[in-house]
């Protein structure tokens, strides 16, 4: 005879079905929207946000974002977009905010949840961040980026086997990423296996010769593994190349300083004032193409059009990516009747952006 | 999903951010009874920073003082020194503005005697100190950086101090900021080692900021050049020479807050590690013949485990793995980690902040004064940070990083890996303040340490360790005879309870600070036997049986027997 549910079985039947009633009564995920359903006026503040970022107005980019989020709330891009952008003004709080907010209104929104988990790691909740990009792993396995960053929280926690676990096969399943590489090698390095690290340092190399942590960390492996000539040279090369980072560095604080002195003036209508405050580093920022482009922008504001055109033209010659100088020289070209190069700068223009962003200033 | 509009990738982010390094040990912490209570009020100090401040924001402002802990009167109680600023040109001038000597008294409390000693450093904007005996005549002399000439003070032997700092020829004009002591041509007398941070003036100030926003703050240093630091030889005649060139320390890529004589290569003499303000940090390999040589690159202790130079403030050396090397600890500004660099006994370190669970905890913090000590007795260092950031309007560029900021404590649990655990151990670590100096003194003498911090701005601390006294201790006080009279660079080895434990005398480390000059032991349960054996700035080398437990010993260079001998 089959026996009676006791009574504590009973009632963990009637918790069951609670649970399932609870789920079903929960309601249900709003639907993500993408970019073929944002609206003109959507469309149009997006554009003005990316004009604004290339400027390295990040006040109003993330005015612009916002607006555009309130327009189209389930956009997972613009929350991104939002999200950076208050990483990159120093609010990480109000990002991390942000992102669990959408969140809460769209869990399955994967790349949003890994932004955050990113976010959760500038603020230092290394155990949060690992929760939540472990869970995008999952729910993406074959999202190698996601696995990627999973590996680098781990080994920043000191999670030295699980970290080298996930970044092997992040490695093993995406094409070679020197940044990957050299995360990997710096992990080789810490698990003390310093003849691994040192050939994944090798490739990460192959890929990015310049590439400053995997210089120097192959520098500490050789030095290490007591090959002492490569471990001089491989030092040699490591500062060459943080020098250049570290001028590059220079330059871009000493740029946000020309721009924004330029910028508060230029705000209050005084043109001519805004392109002397940038004329002021004109010597120490010569390299600098963003400095250029700036220069080229103030030049125009202040009606001087073949300045305006030389500095864009400088701006693109240091940098081709520089694509607010091209579409700026294709109207100057075009209004001073040069049809042939108004249509290259066009073109130019047109063309993805490879440049990243500027890194933002540690205040 | 696509990507159009700004093309910001995640794998971006992360240099954005500067993860660099956080965490909590993956292994169970041991039980943690740490307590400290503030007994500042008790103890009868009340010294007040003063920076200056009134708004023009020169970055001098923001980066005293120091503090230092030493017995000047001799009587075997240690005493404190707290560094001042002076008035600033659109300050309020105040006349009596001037650093502060605390006696200790012997009861709990302390005396102030700064006039009657003479060392109140009056008209001067101090940075920082350390005490040492640079004339070998049994007291302790006491150096105070200044942004401007530094003051040397020759301890009279009767309580008061006589300046001497320009005859000394020690008087170095720049901003100076860390001072550290050590006998590093083993020649008897201890030197000088002076950091200087920048090269700044009020005249050169710059005006830093958000233009847009009319926000003034403190300039980052680059916005200055770099200064070089001094060594100075000690003529034995109570002059000094500056000998930076010849001893292959000038170097004009340095920014530094501070520095640390260290033997990490156990060679037997000492060696110098130098922090320095977002450029690389300097390790020079003493060469034993009154040079060094820069091994910066090689060592692995110049840069961040990514290559990049970071904002060093303070330093402090220990063995934190228990291997019987001096590890090299760097406290950093936010948005980096405060940086542990693990010496693998042959020139070279790895860097160990992750592993050892350093990392996380400091991402959002700024450090300075920092000191390894065992506080709880356990046979470990654990360590101490203060915090506080450089900017006092650092709330209006971010909303996750504050001026004022709490205090850590990480326990070591026995294996080189710590947990903070500042929040349970008194009321101070709740705090929020903009913590400066640090040093560890034991100022009533219970075999407990105890810390004293100077704050920007704010009111000195001191912490009494209220830790159950479940463990034993030993103390000891160095005498050198043949070496410097402090034993300042003497490497010792004690032996209890089956473990082994190595130190060394120093004079100068953490954030512009100094400590007691007593090295301690924590010796957990074991009651002994303890041996010890000591390694004299002169070479010899001995052993001290016996040592008595749960008390201060004076250890006599050549009162021990040879090392082996039974």
């Amino acid at each position: 005879m089959p026996a009676r549910p006791s009574r504590p079985a009973g009632w963990w039947l009637v918790g069951i079905l609670l649970l399932a009633l609870g789920c079903r009564s929960r309601p249900a995920e709003a639907e993500l929207t993408s970019a073929k359903d944002r609206t003109p006026q959507v469309q149009s503040l997006l554009a003005d946000a990316a004009r604004a970022y290339q400027r390295g107005n990040l006040l109003l980019t993330q005015q612009l974002l916002l607006k555009a989020g309130a327009a189209a709330p389930d956009d997972p891009d613009i929350a991104l977009d939002l999200g950076d952008t208050l990483n990159r003004l120093q609010h990480m709080e109000s990002a991390r905010q942000h992102y669990v907010e959408f969140l809460s209104r769209h869990p399955s929104a994967s790349q949003v949840r890994l932004a955050l988990g990113l976010t959760l790691m500038g603020l230092g909740r290394w155990e949060e961040a690992v929760n939540h990009i472990r869970r995008v792993t999952r729910e993406l396995p074959q999202d190698q980026n996601a696995r990627f960053n999973l590996g680098i929280v781990l080994a920043r926690l000191g999670r030295t086997p699980e970290a080298l676990a996930e970044l092997r096969r992040a490695a093993k399943s995406s094409p070679p990423d020197p940044a990957l590489l050299t995360e990997l090698g710096i992990t080789l390095m810490r698990a003390g296996e310093p003849a691994e690290a040192a050939k994944t340092l090798e490739q990460a190399l192959s890929l990015d010769p310049d590439n400053v942590p995997a210089l120097f960390n192959l520098g500490q492996c050789y030095g290490r593994l007591g090959r002492v000539d490569e471990a001089r040279e491989a030092l040699e090369r490591f500062s060459l190349a943080s020098g250049r980072r570290e001028r590059y560095i220079d330059e871009k604080r000493l740029f946000r300083a020309a721009q924004a002195r330029s910028d508060s003036l230029a705000r209050v209508g005084k043109d001519e004032q805004a392109l002397g405050a940038l004329l002021a580093y004109r010597d120490s920022l010569a390299d600098f193409p963003l400095f250029q482009q700036e220069l080229g922008v103030a030049y125009l504001r202040a009606g001087r059009r073949q300045e305006a055109i030389a500095a864009f033209e400088r701006a693109v010659a240091k940098d081709s990516s520089l694509t607010e100088s091209h579409a700026q020289l294709a109207g100057l070209y075009q209004q001073a009747g040069e049809g042939d190069k108004a249509m290259r700068a066009r073109q130019a223009a047109a063309r993805p952006s490879s440049q990243g962003p500027l890194p933002s200033d540690t205040p | 999903m696509t990507r159009p509009l700004l093309g910001l990738s995640l794998f971006s982010i992360l240099a954005l951010l500067h993860c660099s390094g956080p965490a909590q040990p993956h292994d169970a912490a041991k039980p943690v009874t740490l307590q400290f209570v503030d007994v500042t009020a008790a103890a009868g100090i009340d010294f007040l920073h003063r920076s200056g401040a009134a708004g023009t924001k020169y970055l001098i402002e923001t980066m005293g003082s120091g503090v230092c802990a030493f017995d000047y009167d001799a009587d075997g109680k240690t005493d404190l020194y707290f560094v001042q600023s002076a008035p600033l040109p659109e300050a309020p001038t105040d006349p009596l503005l001037h650093a502060a000597l605390y006696r200790n008294l012997g009861n709990g409390k302390f005396s102030e005697t700064t006039g009657p000693a003479g060392v109140g450093n009056p008209g001067r904007y101090g940075m920082g100190c350390a005490a040492a005996d640079v004339d070998n005549d049994g007291d302790e002399d006491l150096y105070v950086t200044n942004f401007g000439p530094n003051t040397l003070y020759r301890n009279n032997g009767d309580g008061t101090f006589t300046d001497v700092s320009r005859q000394s020829g020690v008087d170095n004009s720049l901003w100076g900021t860390a001072a550290a002591f050590a006998d590093y041509d083993s020649d008897s007398d201890v030197d000088l080692f002076v950091g200087n941070y920048l090269d700044f003036t009020l005249a050169k100030h710059k005006r830093c900021g958000d233009v847009a926003r009319n926000l003034v703050s403190y300039c980052h240093p680059d916005a200055y050049e770099s200064v070089p630091n001094v060594l100075y030889r000690n003529n034995g005649d109570g002059t000094f020479s500056d000998v930076t060139r010849e001893a292959g320390l000038w170097n004009l890529e340095g920014k530094t807050l501070g520095a640390i004589w260290t033997d990490y290569d156990q060679d037997g003499d000492v060696d110098l590690f130098v922090a320095n303000d977002s450029v690389r940090n300097f390790l020079y390999r003493n060469n034993s013949d009154g040079t060094f040589t820069e091994v910066t690159l090689e060592s692995g202790t110049g840069y961040s485990e990514e290559g990049r130079p970071e904002a060093g403030m303070g330093v402090d050396a220990a063995d934190v793995d228990g291997d019987g090397r001096m590890d090299l600890f760097v406290t950093h500004l936010s948005n980096e980690v405060n940086e542990l660099y693990l010496n693998n006994g042959n020139g070279t370190f790895t860097n160990g902040t992750n592993v050892a669970g350093l990392g996380g905890p400091s991402l959002l913090y700024v450090g300075w004064g920092t000191a390894f000590f065992d506080a709880d007795n356990d046979v470990d260092p654990d360590l101490y940070v203060t915090n506080g950031h450089v900017m006092d309007d650092i709330e209006a560029y971010s909303d996750f990083i504050t001026y004022r900021e709490r205090d850590h404590l990480f326990v070591n649990n026995g294996t080189g890996r710590f947990v903070e655990r500042g929040l349970a151990a008194g009321s101070l670590f709740r705090e929020q303040d903009v913590g400066r100096g640090m040093t560890v003194l034991d100022f009533d003498l219970d075999g407990r340490l105890d810390v004293a911090l100077t704050r920007n701005g704010g009111r000195a601390r001191l912490l009494r360790n209220e830790t159950p006294a479940s463990n034993h201790w030993v103390t000891l006080r160095l005498r050198g005879v043949k070496s410097n009279r402090d034993g300042i660079g003497a490497w010792i080895t004690l032996t209890a309870g089956g473990k082994r434990q190595v130190a060394e005398r120093r004079s100068g480390f953490s954030y512009l600070s100094d400590s007691d000059g007593l090295v301690h032991f924590g010796l957990g349960a074991s009651s002994g036997p303890v041996e010890v054996e000591a390694r004299w700035p002169s070479g010899l080398m001995e052993t001290f049986r016996a040592v008595k437990v749960d008390q201060i010993s004076t250890l006599t260079e050549g009162s021990g027997v040879a090392p082996g001998s039974r």
